[in-house]
């Protein structure tokens, strides 16, 4: 296993310690993923109103990737919250539809992954991350389900959509914020490499 | 709704208690293998 991969797995303690440069990142990320996010809202939406619980659930694993993302690259507690609460805030500003709705779930789906991570015991492997985003994506939908007033106890659509949330997240989430987190690390650690070279006579 | 958001807060539970068993034996397997 190379250095890069030992990086993105390793088992790291747990530190409320925020630097300035966890502190750009997490903010950068909320903007990023606030701007992404509001296009997939929209695609969300008419899924949503098209085809229900089950249409919703196909792209709900795609709003969490940057949660997972920051979470890897920062690896400490409340940053995840701390980027859904940022990027659904931009939403808002965008003109989300569902307006202050909206921020319910950055609140959700950043507790998921929080929730998840600190169970794990703060493990940043792929398995961990799989689970997040799984976790972050059907627990983003119970929000839904109270803002939109969802019916569970008739309407089977809501249960069906469970195991396609939890499919969706980990994949859309969890694999690929995993993988982002994996190829940015390796771009860090080539750059570091090449200004090492070059400062050797 | 109820059992809906009961469920739900299982399965967070239930997804944060897999990462940490299987990351566990992960680890075991790592420490076996040497």
């Amino acid at each position: 296993m190379s250095s890069t991969a030992v990086n993105v797995a390793r088992k790291s303690s747990v530190n409320f310690h925020y630097s300035w440069r966890d502190t750009a990142i997490v903010l950068a990320l909320g903007l990023v993923a606030g701007l992404a996010n509001t296009a997939t809202g929209n695609v969300w939406f008419l899924a949503n109103e098209r085809l229900g619980p089950l249409g919703g659930a196909l792209l709900q694993g795609g709003f969490m990737w940057a949660y997972i993302l920051v979470m890897w690259l920062v690896r400490k507690p409340g940053c995840a919250l701390a980027l859904g609460v940022i990027e659904t805030a931009l939403e808002i500003a965008l003109g989300n539809s569902a307006g202050m709705t909206t921020l319910g779930w950055g609140i959700t789906q950043g507790l998921g992954v929080e929730v998840v991570l600190a169970l794990s015991g703060y493990r940043f492997d792929i398995l961990t991350a799989l689970c997040a985003g799984a976790a972050a994506s059907q627990f983003g939908t119970t929000w839904t389900a109270i803002a939109f007033g969802w019916t569970p106890a008739s309407a089977l659509d809501v249960w069906k959509a469970v195991p396609i949330n939890l499919v969706s997240g980990a994949i859309l989430s969890g694999l690929l914020g995993f993988m982002l987190a994996y190829g940015l690390e390796a771009i860090a650690a080539s750059m570091r490499e090449g200004e090492d070279q070059s400062a050797v006579p | 709704m109820g059992l809906y958001l009961s469920v739900n807060v299982l399965l967070l539970v239930a997804l944060g208690y897999l990462a940490r068993k299987a990351g566990a034996k992960q680890a075991a397997l790592k420490v076996t293998d040497r």
